[in-house]
Parts: structure tokens; C-alpha cells; sequence
């Protein structure tokens, strides 16, 4: 089998655990917890719900760190983990918005409401990482690219705290509960398994990052292979067009 | 939609999405290699590189 | 370069294509069209979508939203202006009704000790239930309620018509009813508790 050329170790360590663990959650999650007194089994949603939202929030800040590193020090390395981040977490918050709808619709009755704030902020945060990364794709210099992405990525950080904090300001303008974690209402079985779900999430999160950025890089360097390759083949042309020009002055000296 | 529908249908998209994510960067990866040379995949090259393969145990 | 396909046929095939065209990147992604506009069609879409939510919290902002209290303080205010109405329904007021030959629920909402009578037109949430707070959406009416009485409510002549109904659950996942009834046991005892000793000091004075 081909070694994977976007592995190492410690991916495949990072890969492993992410594996068991998962089959840890399921186990967990899905047959030994519990059902809640009041959405039953609906609850085991919770269990990928919340890991979602941790990943996502984790994309947006680790991206805006890399941006600021960026800024800082115009490390290349720094931009191409923002966006691996931001990439991840914006998958995330897509999986987040879908698993929120899934559980909204049998609890609440609405698998959407725009008159909830945790909901349409967390779609407003979404959408400004969607708009990041479609700025990235726009053909521009690798620089001009990179200082444009680092601040649009550290300027969209102003939503988390008010996605954050949204249900707790606006706690009558919207469906969803107040965060679960830090308020001790969970029973121990059911924190215990939400706590590894959401350190699972976070290895699932590093594994996928460090296997994005690889793959960035690498794009970045067929980019310059690509580039130098050209240049190369260009300089061959070049001469031969000046052997045609001495041998064949009716050529004008057009490479062939 | 019944209750289990919705929720092996939430575990599905997280685990799915979030596998078909990274079995499409590993893809990706290794097409990717074919086109760069080994020593600018730095993260194979370090100092830990082993002489025979050319490959490295680094992280 | 050396797992290139330069026959065209293998799996390098495409890799070889694209190494071997001499055009510089940026002007190769001006001239390929297609995927150019794909980041700006996308950037169009956020732009659009953002601009939505904006124009969609404007208008829900005009919607007043009350708590049962504030409901009915405002009533002389709201007259049939529909509104949102924050409250908590009442534990064995609940009875099935039609309203215009539709299927509707009839309760009793409280906020802040004061009660509402509502009518909500259409089937509730699966986790509609006493104790679970309800947003509803709707208007005051004064009269003609589907029901002659609302069992526990109000009545006084004045009901809120609901024809839209959203569960706010709270973040106390339990998964034991034995607890719930215990701690409420425990409270009535030491209740009864207090109004003997109660009745036991008044008895000796």
C-alpha cells in the first residue's frame, strides 16, 4: 500500500483515537445514556449537536489566530492553517445548523425561526466564513490574498461573542437553551459522555486541519512548480527560436 | 419524521460529512504528491528523514 | 514530475496538462472563466444572504413580543395587532377544540403571576406540555371563544387566538422522574412541616 503522502505520525495517532473515541460516543451516546424526561431519545442529537458547535467556534478562532500570526510575521505557514481552520469550521457550522434544524422541528416545532438570535447569528457567523473562503478562491497574489483573508477573519470574530452569548442577553427572544455545560444541570452519565464527545470533536478537528493545511501547501507548491516549470520550458523555447532564427531567418524567430 | 429517523439521520451527517471531509483531503493529498518533489513536502523531511526512503517520522 | 501521464490517457493525464500549460497562474484563471465566477457567484450568494437576515430582523422587529404580564397590561394598546406572547401553560387546562372547523387546543398560559386564555389554531409541538414555556404568535379577541369555559383560565371574555406555537426548552435534560418527584415530595413535607409548627404555635398562644 502507498504510504498516505499527507500523513505522519502524528495524524495517524491523532486518526486512532479519533477512531476508538468515536466508537466510544456512539456506544455512550446511543445505548448507555439515558433518554431525557421530557424529548426522550431526542436527546442523544445533543451528543453531535454540541461537539459540532465546539469544532466550529474552534475553526473560527484558531483561523483568526493563524490571520493574526499572519499579519505579524507574513508567515505563509500561518495563512495556510488559517484557512484549513476556518475551512473545517465552516463545515462544522454547516453540520451545526442541519443537526440544530434535525432537533428543532420534533422539540420546539419549527425546524428554523428567524426570530431566534442564537439561530440567525450563528447563520450570520456561518456566512462570513462561507464569504472568506470564496475570497480566497478569487485569482489574486498569494499576498494580496492572504493580508485580505487575515483581517476579514479576524474582523468576523466580533460574531462568536454574540453568538455566545446571544441566548443570555436575549434569553426570551429565542428557542434555544443556555449553554448546558457550564451551568451543572446535566446528569453524570449524559456530561460524561458530552464531555468526550467534544474532546473527540477536537481531535477530529486537529486530524482534519493538519491534513488540510498539508494539502494546502502542497497546492501552493504545484503552484510554484508549475511556475517554475514554465519558466524553464520558456527559457528552452527561447533558445531553440534563436538556433531557428540563425538557420531559418523566415521564421522571424517565432519558437516553434 | 420519527424520532429515531431524526436522530440517526443527525449522526449520520456529523460522522458522513465530517468522513467524506477528510477520505476527500486524503485523496486530494495524494494526487497533489505525484506533483511536488519530496523535499518540499516539508512535513517528511525533517531532520528525524530516513536516509533509505526518504521518508520522515516527523509530526 | 515523475508520475506524469504526457500520452494523455494515464492518471497523470490531467497533471501533466496542467504543468505543462506555460501560461502564468493568475492570468490562466482570468482567461478559464468558469472558475473565476464561482468565488464571486458564492460571494454574491453571502452578500445576498446577509442583506436578508438584516431585512428579516426588520421586520420581525416591528412584531412586539410580551410576556404574559405585558400581554395583558398592553391589551387596551395592542388592540388586533398580532404580536408574540411569551408564557408558561397551566397544568390541566389543556382541552382539544375546533376553531373555523379546524383542530385547536384551548389553555391557560401564566407569566409573572398573571394568566392569559389562548386558543391555539393547529397541532402543537410533540414537547408541548404544562410547565414548558410556549412562544405563541397571534392576537387578543374579546369574545365568541370556541370554548364556553376554559377550564382553570381566566374567563373573561378575552383570549389570545394563536395560529403559530414554538417550545422553549430549557437545559434541564433529566433522566429520572423519580428525582423530580422526590425533590417535589421533599418540598410539600417540609411545607406541611412548617404549617404544623405553624398551627402548633398559634395553638399555644
Amino acid at each position: 500500500m502507498t504510504p498516505n503522502p499527507t500523513s505522519s505520525s502524528t495524524t495517524r495517532n491523532l486518526g486512532i483515537v479519533t477512531i476508538l473515541g468515536l466508537g466510544l460516543v456512539v456506544l455512550l451516546g446511543g445505548f448507555l445514556t439515558e433518554p431525557d424526561d421530557l424529548m426522550g431519545d431526542l436527546v442523544r442529537i445533543m451528543y453531535v449537536h454540541v461537539p459540532a458547535a465546539i469544532m466550529t467556534y474552534t475553526g473560527f478562532v484558531v483561523g483568526a489566530i493563524a490571520s493574526g500570526f499572519y499579519l505579524w510575521k507574513r508567515s505563509e505557514f500561518a495563512d495556510l492553517v488559517a484557512h484549513a481552520a476556518i475551512e473545517i469550521g465552516v463545515i462544522s457550522g454547516v453540520l451545526l445548523i442541519l443537526t440544530g434544524a434535525i432537533w428543532g422541528e420534533p422539540t420546539w416545532g419549527t425546524y428554523w425561526s428567524w426570530q431566534d438570535v442564537r439561530l440567525v447569528s450563528t447563520l450570520v457567523l456561518v456566512l462570513l466564513y462561507v464569504g472568506y473562503l470564496a475570497i480566497r478562491q478569487l485569482p489574486v497574489d498569494h499576498h494580496v490574498r492572504a493580508r485580505r483573508s487575515a483581517v476579514i477573519a479576524i474582523a468576523s470574530t466580533i460574531m462568536i461573542p454574540i453568538v455566545r452569548y446571544s441566548v443570555t442577553w436575549w434569553s426570551n427572544r429565542t428557542l434555544h437553551q443556555e449553554a448546558s455545560l457550564t451551568d451543572g444541570k446535566l446528569e453524570d452519565l449524559t456530561l460524561f459522555t458530552l464531555m468526550v464527545a467534544i474532546v473527540i470533536g477536537l481531535v477530529a478537528f486537529a486530524w482534519l486541519t493538519i491534513h488540510r493545511f498539508r494539502v494546502l501547501w502542497l497546492e501552493q507548491q504545484v503552484d510554484n512548480v508549475g511556475l517554475a516549470g514554465a519558466i524553464a520550458e520558456r527559457r528552452a523555447e527561447a533558445s531553440t527560436g534563436v538556433e531557428a532564427a540563425v538557420t531559418a531567418p523566415s521564421a522571424n524567430g517565432d519558437p516553434s | 419524521m420519527s424520532d429515531l429517523v431524526a436522530i440517526l439521520l443527525a449522526w449520520a451527517l456529523v460522522i458522513g460529512g465530517l468522513g467524506a471531509y477528510g477520505l476527500w483531503t486524503i485523496t486530494r493529498g495524494k494526487a497533489l504528491a505525484k506533483l511536488v518533489p519530496e523535499d518540499r513536502q516539508r512535513w517528511m523531511t525533517t531532520e528525524t528523514t530516513n536516509t533509505e526512503t526518504g521518508k520522515g517520522e516527523s509530526a | 514530475m515523475t508520475n506524469l501521464d504526457p500520452d494523455g490517457v494515464g492518471e497523470g493525464a490531467d497533471d501533466y496538462r496542467e504543468l505543462s500549460d506555460l501560461t502564468p497562474r493568475a492570468a490562466k484563471n482570468t482567461a478559464t472563466g468558469a472558475k473565476k465566477w464561482v468565488p464571486i457567484a458564492v460571494l454574491g450568494l453571502v452578500i445576498v444572504g446577509l442583506g436578508g437576515i438584516v431585512a428579516q430582523g426588520l421586520v420581525n422587529g416591528t412584531l412586539f413580543f410580551h410576556e404574559v404580564d405585558q400581554a395583558v397590561e398592553e391589551r387596551p394598546n395592542l388592540d388586533d395587532e398580532r404580536f408574540r406572547m411569551l408564557g408558561i401553560p397551566v397544568e390541566g387546562t389543556v382541552v382539544e377544540t375546533t376553531l373555523r372547523e379546524e383542530f385547536a387546543v384551548a389553555f391557560t398560559v401564566t407569566f409573572d403571576g398573571v394568566t392569559a386564555d389562548v386558543v391555539h389554531i393547529g397541532d402543537p409541538p410533540q414537547l408541548f406540555q404544562p410547565d414548558v414555556p410556549v412562544t405563541l404568535e397571534g392576537r387578543w379577541v374579546n369574545g365568541g371563544a370556541p370554548v364556553d369555559n376554559f377550564v382553570g383560565g381566566v374567563n373573561d371574555g378575552w383570549w389570545f387566538e394563536s395560529d403559530t406555537m414554538l417550545v422553549k426548552h430549557d437545559n434541564d435534560y433529566r433522566n429520572d422522574n423519580e428525582e423530580r418527584i422526590g425533590e417535589a415530595e421533599e418540598r410539600s413535607a417540609e411545607a406541611e412541616e412548617r404549617s404544623a409548627e405553624a398551627e402548633e404555635r398559634s395553638a399555644s398562644e
